[in-house]
């Protein structure tokens, strides 16, 4: 695998609501096989960006390349093919209240896959013991899971198809720190293990720092500082400095340098 | 499809696979397959191997067919070993390694009788139920009428006018057309009739009696409870999930006081409102109707 290839490459993007541009000339690039980490303060458009990429919102200018394609020339057939290329996690989970947690997970494999019945109960298990969730949790329905185990369920939902990039909608938010960190944790080993692209929209700072490999800072509609954790210590743009080297950030840029 | 996925070759007791191609979870179904066919043309084979260098692309689901097929092998005494796996696949094979050692227990299955007279208990356990909880919410907003009527100056007037513009005034012209083209409907059907014992004339008899007794005073209520009723259901349910309902109640409000008496008192001054100017734009459809001209 080649680290230097772009799997999805935004350019001159423009995205707004009513008179104003949330997003204005935005240029980013995700590479193949890394976990990319976008911040930003409340309200910059992180969350847009990454629905602009999925598809979700009509972008005012600008292209969106994603594993090649772009998604403009795009045709109807074309699109969903790729859409079966990536997975998505919702920030709140948005798992199918109707459907228990094997039947949320074997829906994508259902709709698109043509296997046995028998394949797909062992691959949604396999899923779903990858994320680590207990055999006993399968015939649960959403409503009965805990904020942690609707994101593991969520996230195992967006795994069905073995995607080649994983887009994460503030996957620790909401969760306590112990359960946020293993949610990192997890996130980390899944990449490696299945060599996934992750496009990671967050707030915690923590995540940053354990799980990202590479950080994107939106401010202002743009990407004003993007690199490792170091490039963002570094860095003189004012938000970056108070975010990564105020009070709570400082702790953790210390213990960075400590260990 | 360009390449087979397996090829085999039997080699005394010793069964030879040698896979190939895109392992991956578009083909998963096929292989499937393939995987079954080719271990099962082969019962006298002791020992398997499998060839894994020709395979371009690997994922969770070519790996758990191929943690399968060793399982299902070595589970029967008999050898199975994987060859020349790339590096960087291994770490897939070896989670796969790890899971579906449980097996979830399958849904139990049920003697069809007896899940249907479970069902229709549940049923009627749910029926009795919500008996209770409309009771309750009966009382609840007798209770707060009550409230209202000892100190009127609580009364949420603002709340109480908003409603009636929303469930009154914009139902207004669905309700024109509507009970319009029933009442058309009464007259021409009638006419059409009629006309044949020379009876034309008591279509207007027909019209004026059924529209003001029975079917616009019907037709007003189904039309309400269906636009009004449902977005009722919508609203106060989405804020129930918002915990705006929880908001109310902390703040010392009642929310039946402050959400659903207003709506309810409001219906109960649209409906007849409603009913009055639907039957008047149904007799004006009588009038109107292209049939009653001629007669």
């Amino acid at each position: 695998m080649t680290k230097k290839t772009a799997v999805i490459k935004v350019r001159d993007l423009v995205v707004g609501f009513g008179d104003e541009n949330v997003l204005d000339h935005l240029d980013l690039d995700v590479r193949a096989a890394e976990i990319l980490g976008v911040v930003g303060a409340s309200g910059a458009g992180k969350s847009v960006l990454l629905r602009t990429i999925i598809g979700l919102l009509p972008r005012r200018h600008g292209t969106i390349e994603v594993l090649g394609i772009d998604l403009a020339d795009a045709g109807e057939e074309e699109r969903r093919a790729l859409e079966r290329r990536w997975g998505v996690l919702f920030q709140q989970g948005a798992l199918f209240s109707s459907l228990t947690v094997r039947q949320n997970v074997q829906f994508p494999m259902r709709e698109n896959l043509d296997i046995s019945q028998r394949l797909m109960d062992e691959m949604a298990l396999a899923k779903l013991e990858m994320v680590g969730l207990a055999p006993q949790d399968l015939d649960k329905f959403p409503s009965e899971l805990s904020g942690g185990m609707t994101k593991r369920v969520a996230l195992a939902r967006a795994l069905a198809l073995d995607p080649e990039i994983l887009f994460l909608d503030e996957p620790t938010s909401g969760l306590d720190p112990i359960s946020a960190g293993d949610f990192d944790e997890l996130i980390r080993t899944l990449q490696q293990t299945l060599e996934i692209t992750v496009f990671m929209v967050t707030h915690d700072l923590e995540s940053l720092y354990t799980a990202c490999d590479r950080i994107a800072v939106l401010a202002d509609g743009k990407v004003v500082a993007d690199g490792p954790i170091a490039t963002m210590l570094e860095s003189e743009h004012p938000w970056v400095k108070t975010y990564f080297q105020g009070k709570r950030g400082g702790m953790l840029a210390e213990r960075q340098i400590s260990a | 499809m360009g390449e087979a996925l397996l090829t085999h070759k039997l080699e005394g007791e010793r069964l030879e696979l040698a896979a190939s191609g895109s392992w991956t979870a578009p083909h998963a179904g096929e292989l499937e397959a393939l995987i079954d066919r080719v271990t099962g043309e082969a019962p006298a084979a002791k020992d398997v191997s499998i060839d894994m260098a020709g395979v371009r692309e690997f994922d969770t689901f070519g790996a758990w067919l191929l943690e399968r097929l060793t399982r299902q092998w070595s589970a029967a005494g008999r050898e199975a070993v994987v060859l020349g796996l790339p590096e960087h696949d291994r770490g897939l094979l070896a989670e796969m390694h790890g899971v579906n050692r449980k097996p979830a227990a399958a849904p139990e299955r049920q003697n069809p009788i007896v899940s249907g007279l479970a069902a229709l208990g549940r049923g009627g356990a749910d029926f009795g139920r919500n008996l209770v909880v409309f009771a309750d919410m009966l009382g609840a907003v007798g209770m707060a009428l009550g409230r209202v009527l000892l100190r009127p100056r609580e009364y949420r007037l603002t709340s109480t006018v908003h409603q009636f513009d929303r469930v009154a005034w914009q139902a207004v012209p669905i309700i024109l057309l509507i009970t319009f083209l029933i009442g058309g409907i009464i007259s021409q059907q009638g006419i059409f009739h009629f006309r044949k014992f020379g009876a034309e004339l008591y279509s207007v008899d027909l019209v004026a009696i059924l529209v003001l007794r029975e079917i616009g005073v019907l037709i007003v209520a189904i039309m309400v409870a269906g636009r009004s009723g449902s977005s009722y259901t919508a609203e106060i349910g989405s804020m129930k999930m918002r915990e705006e309902i929880d908001a109310l109640r902390t703040m010392g409000f009642d929310p039946v006081e402050v959400l659903i008496l207003p709506r309810i008192l409001v219906l109960i001054v649209a409906l007849p409102v409603l009913t009055f100017i639907g039957s008047m734009a149904a007799l004006y459809g009588g009038a109107s109707s292209p049939g009653s001209m001629a007669a």
